[in-house]
């Protein structure tokens, strides 16, 4: 019952909440309303210690217009002092929440009432990520037709019970397309209205995506392999090929396709299995060096053409018998090997011939070779020959070999060959669970890096030239006021000088820009280049951009937390000391045993608290060359938002280095923040967003947000520079964490000869010997091997995914440093 | 005052029994060497691939007492060399385990020396070059090293830390020995011997370790450790499920991210399950 008072309550009298207006309430709500915002301040929900939530809160209240006042703010109100009031608590979430309300208050009063009365009826699930993922499926739907909001809200009650979230989004795309044909049906499909939705939730629940298991098929193929194998979905692969075969599996320069769903079973689990097997037995296929290994490059675009060109007589039954050669080899491997697949491998097969039963010779051939059995006498002896064959091969080419010999001497002599061998030549059918080896791949022969990154510059230098944006307002300053430079402020020679972050501050707002000269190590030459790389440094202007993503809020506050919980590991006591807080016992005690040995001992038994500093000093360097304006190759990852998927590269290397500096200015540990890029070795730039002396202030937030991709990656100047900046600050322990998603690559470069590595090596040996530590989070574009020259000592990282970034850049820091 | 017998301390600190060690290049003739031209030894590798059973085997073949510290950041120079002690109305000088076997002969083991301060490792400085002398400042005695003394110390370098690492000055008075991952046939010799299991399952066990290894760097920060596949060995010969061996001794050892884990928990079922993949369907909560 509402509490009846004539006293205001205290929000009332404060300057920014009491502009609520309550007498403009109709008058049987006032005191219901009053009391609800009343218990919610007594209860300290809301209140100046919960500052962004109370705003949001009664910023909503306020927007609500006086014609549909009542309606809304009584459906609001009680969705938040019902059960729904732990949204309260979740500051982002609440006001994503709210602002969605009001925004379809304004399309539809009964709308914002029904949607707001959700929260309170648990209809968007039980936990803030079902009501997260409820919020985002809205407001994509109302951006869309608002109509779409209240059908789904009818509908998401059973989807949210029965879909994960990934399902979820995937069924409401479905629903989207039939909405695009025809608006009524799509209305009541994504209710859930029809039987077709209904059969779709169920296929939805039962069929195993490529997408969603992804990532953790990589790992597996990586553990199978050794190396980098990508698995994709059939449906990149576009090719008449691909109808004709019926290939299901196609495996070809370490990447595996796989069907997008597999809908064979009823249940997940054994799709999810059956699409496992599907990428182990190719992943196999890779690592015991069969065709999979060689498919699509020259020469091999199929077994066919290799015993082609390999002059084998009778060229088709020599494939055909190579193919099950190859089959037998790879499926004995397993089951022998990996025992877990030996069910779903059994499987398989019966399913295969359940499906598409052998009819032909060939094809009972194939069926008995995969079991290891067959009835027919002819048959026994052609396994017979294929498992022997098998046995003693170790690679596709050795069975190539091992094929041919028998072709030559052996096999014409046998009965099998003599009755059956022409029935052969038709090949041998695709399978579902092994990859197609008839299936005509070629590989085009990729350009050389060189000319790669040079029709790189000229593509971005186009785009500049034509776009105009910050980039290229740099780059014609650089081609202008290159000159300017050298005469105006005097081009530093090496490694200067006395400059202050000042000067350049000044220098750079005055327009040109301070340059340096720094050596090049080639390796060849075994000796350096003088003054052979130009480095312009500035500070871009800060963003215009006010408001930063609230994801990157929500991920900074986390990371703050954590170090923030370091802090008090920092507080230790000093022992040993001859005066001090405490006595030390144990010291004490050795004290008097000392001077009852009649030795003059120290006094060193007191100790008192100390906060250690970490004195040590951080420089983040992000590589900001023209790649990372592009999105990265994103694997799915559980619970992940959509958005992620379509941020760039420098996107996340700002997010990642936003969230790490939020933490850094928690634990206390000075941070600069730099970028490079550049042109050729003319052309280096080098962008300050922060150094470690200054401030972690909303100037260096909006100069990080400013950070735009540029062209090259010229890594040796831009860490000779950047240590530069690091001996310019007082710390016992320096560290430069390079950030970077590919080789380096610059005008100049010859991939053949290492040079750029050889360089950055050079580098980091030549920043260590000043007491400056480089470590380098690098994404898969760099291999291992390239990563242990360049970086010596394991002083790198290597992520699978960029979108990781941001957790990994923050956990790395805490690894070394902690 | 009677002081303890050095004979009977030192006789404390002999290996009773001869460890099992499967020797994976010449380490045994390289350590026997540096014993013999009085060097000290630095042995590097990863976590769990046999340091530690190396110099323990060693002090076995040579007949030598074996004195480890395991090192830690409060460790102290006088937890190393000794301190007085009180006993009864007498204050007695107690040998702390490095002057020891300096004085009487043997093996001094520094484990994980990186986690040591560096304050206190330069004490060691003067054994490892050709002085062989240790200075107790609280006796004013300049201990002149046995000739059975070695010096072993032993770090991972794949550790990760700017805060940790050895000084120059030290590192470059040792000979080392570098340890990795041992090849799959002298890990599956390991772990038969080591578990009892038979050689074919050791093998698969070996195997899979080296799948798992191939995961290192990419959600892995370190491969699985041959302890680690010898502790899974030692359940399932005690007849406990492979599989749950494995989730307890690997799977939930090495990471706690649940994707990377998920993925290492494919590689055991890969090689022990039933079907990969097939996991418990999710609940509706």
């Amino acid at each position: 019952m509402p509490k009846k008072t004539t006293q205001p309550s205290p929000w009332q009298s404060h300057p920014r909440y009491g502009k609520l207006d309550l007498r403009k309430v109709t008058w049987g709500y006032r005191e219901l309303f009053r009391t609800w915002i009343d218990d919610l301040f007594e209860e300290k929900i809301l209140g100046d210690h919960n500052r962004h939530t109370t705003e949001v809160f009664f910023d909503i209240l306020l927007q609500c217009d006086a014609a549909f006042h009542d309606a809304v703010m009584k459906a609001y109100l009680a969705s938040v002092t019902g059960p729904g009031r732990w949204i309260l608590s979740i500051p982002n979430l609440f006001e994503d929440w709210s602002r969605l309300g009001l925004r379809l208050a304004e399309e539809s009063l009964h709308l914002s009432v029904r949607y707001f009365d959700g929260l309170r009826s648990g209809d968007f699930g039980p936990t803030p990520a079902d009501v997260s993922l409820a919020i985002g499926q809205l407001q994509r739907l109302a951006s869309i037709d608002p109509e779409l909001v209240g059908y789904f809200l009818q509908g998401y009650p059973t989807l949210c019970q029965q879909l994960e979230p990934d399902e979820i989004r995937t069924f409401v795309q479905e629903a989207l397309r039939v909405f695009a044909n025809n608006r009524q049906t799509g209305l009541k499909y994504i209710a859930l209205d029809l039987r077709s939705s209904a059969e779709y939730l169920r296929v939805l629940q039962h069929e195993s995506r490529i997408s969603d298991i992804q990532a953790r098929l990589e790992r597996l193929l990586r553990g199978i392999t050794g190396r980098k194998v990508e698995v994709g979905g059939l449906s990149q692969l576009d090719s008449d090929d691909l109808l004709y075969r019926g290939a299901m599996v196609v495996a070809v320069a370490s990447n595996i396709y796989l069907p997008d769903r597999l809908r064979y079973f009823e249940e997940r689990r054994r799709n999810r299995a059956f699409q496992m097997l599907n990428a182990a037995v190719a992943a196999t296929d890779i690592a015991l060096d069969g065709f999979s290994n060689h498919h699509g490059q020259p020469g091999h675009t199929t077994v066919r053409q290799v015993v082609e060109n390999r002059r084998i007589p009778r060229a088709g039954e020599a494939a055909s018998l190579v193919i099950l050669v190859e089959i037998s080899r790879i499926t004995n491997a397993i089951r022998k090997r990996f025992r877990g697949f030996r069910k779903i491998l059994h499987e398989a097969i019966h399913i295969e011939f359940d499906q598409r039963p052998a009819r032909a010779w060939v094809e009972r051939l194939l069926h008995d070779t995969l079991i290891g059995y067959s009835k027919d006498e002819a048959i026994q002896n052609a396994i017979r020959f294929i498992d022997e064959t098998a046995s003693g091969s170790n690679s596709f080419h050795e069975t190539v070999t091992a094929v041919q010999l028998a072709i030559n001497e052996i096999l014409p002599d046998q009965g099998w060959w003599k009755t059956h061998s022409a029935e052969l030549a038709y090949g041998i059918r695709a399978l579902s669970f092994f990859p197609d080896h008839l299936m005509p791949i070629s590989l085009s022969t990729p350009p050389d890096s060189a000319l790669g990154a040079d029709l790189h510059d000229a593509a971005d230098s186009e785009t500049e030239d034509g776009s105009g944006e910050q980039a290229d307002s740099d780059t014609s300053s650089d081609s202008e006021d290159g000159e300017a430079d050298t005469g105006e402020t005097g081009v530093r020679e090496s490694q200067p000088d006395d400059s202050t972050p000042e000067d350049v501050d000044r220098l750079a707002a005055s327009g040109p820009r301070v340059a340096y000269f720094y050596d090049e190590w080639s390796e060849p030459e075994n000796d350096y280049y003088e003054n052979w790389c130009a480095l312009k440094e500035y500070r871009p202007d800060p963003s215009t951009i006010d408001e930063l993503p609230g994801d990157w809020h929500e991920e900074a506050r986390r990371v703050r937390r954590i170090f923030e919980r370091l802090k008090p590991d920092e507080a230790r006591r000093i022992k040993h000391l001859p005066e001090g807080d405490e006595i030390e016992i144990d010291r004490a005690i050795d004290f008097r045993m000392e001077l009852r040995a009649r030795r003059s001992p120290r006094i060193d038994y007191y100790s008192r608290p100390y906060i250690l500093h970490r004195n040590l000093a951080i420089a983040l360097l992000m590589d900001l060359s023209g790649s990372t304006g592009e999105t990265p190759a994103t694997r799915k990852r559980q619970n992940a938002p959509d958005e992620k998927c379509t941020k760039r590269v420098i996107d996340l290397e700002r997010e990642a280095v936003f969230v790490l500096s939020e933490g850094l200015q928690a634990l206390g540990d000075p941070f600069g923040i730099y970028g490079f890029t550049g042109s050729g070795r003319e052309h280096c730039e080098f962008q300050v967003f922060k150094n470690p002396e200054e401030e972690w202030d909303t100037n260096c937030r909006k100069r990080l947000m400013a950070a735009r991709p540029g062209s090259s990656t010229r890594i040796g100047a831009a860490l000779r520079h950047t240590a530069w900046k690091l001996q310019q600050f007082p710390a016992r322990t320096k560290l430069i964490l390079l950030i970077t998603d590919g080789k380096p690559m610059d005008s100049g470069y010859d991939p053949s000869t290492g040079y750029a590595q050889a360089d950055v090596r050079r580098a980091c040996q030549e920043n260590l010997r000043d007491g400056i530590q480089t470590f380098c989070i690098s994404t898969l574009e760099n291999t291992r091997a390239d990563l242990d020259r360049m970086f010596p000592r394991q002083r790198y990282v290597v992520i699978e995914d960029m979108t990781y970034l941001a957790d990994t850049l923050s956990k790395f820091y805490l690894r070394l440093t902690t | 005052m009677t002081q303890p017998d050095p004979k009977t301390i030192m006789d404390t600190f002999r290996v009773r029994r001869e460890p099992n060690y499967v020797p994976q290049a010449n380490e045994i003739d390289l350590f026997k060497f540096a014993y013999n031209d009085n060097l000290p030894l630095i042995l590097k590798g990863p976590t769990g691939c046999g340091k530690t059973r190396f110099v323990e085997a060693m002090a076995y073949k040579m007949q030598l007492p074996l004195v480890t510290v395991s090192c830690h950041e409060d460790l102290t120079a006088a937890d190393l060399v000794g301190r007085f002690l009180l006993k009864g109305d007498d204050t007695i000088w107690q040998d702390g385990p490095l002057t020891l076997a300096v004085r009487h002969g043997g093996i001094c083991y520094l484990d994980e020396i990186v986690e040591a301060r560096n304050d206190t490792t330069v004490i060691i400085h003067s054994l490892t070059d050709d002085r062989r002398t240790l200075y107790l400042d609280k006796t004013e005695e300049l201990v002149r090293a046995h000739e059975n003394f070695m010096l072993v110390m032993s770090y991972n370098p794949g550790y990760q830390h700017v805060m940790k690492d050895l000084k120059q000055s030290t590192k470059q008075r040792f000979a080392s020995l570098v340890f990795d991952h041992p090849a799959m046939d002298i890990e599956t010799e390991i772990i038969a011997t080591e578990t009892g299991l038979d050689r074919e399952e050791s093998q698969r066990l070996a195997e899979m370790g080296q799948k798992i290894r191939n995961l290192r760097d990419f959600g892995l920060e370190e491969g699985v450790s041959s302890r680690l596949l010898v502790y899974a060995g030692r359940l399932m010969h005690s007849g406990l499920d492979p599989i749950e061996a494995c989730r307890a001794c690997i799977v939930q050892s090495l990471t706690d991210d649940a994707e990377v884990m998920a993925s290492v928990a494919d590689i055991v079922n890969m090689f022990y399950g039933e079907t990969v993949g097939e996991e418990q369907p999710k609940t509706d909560n």
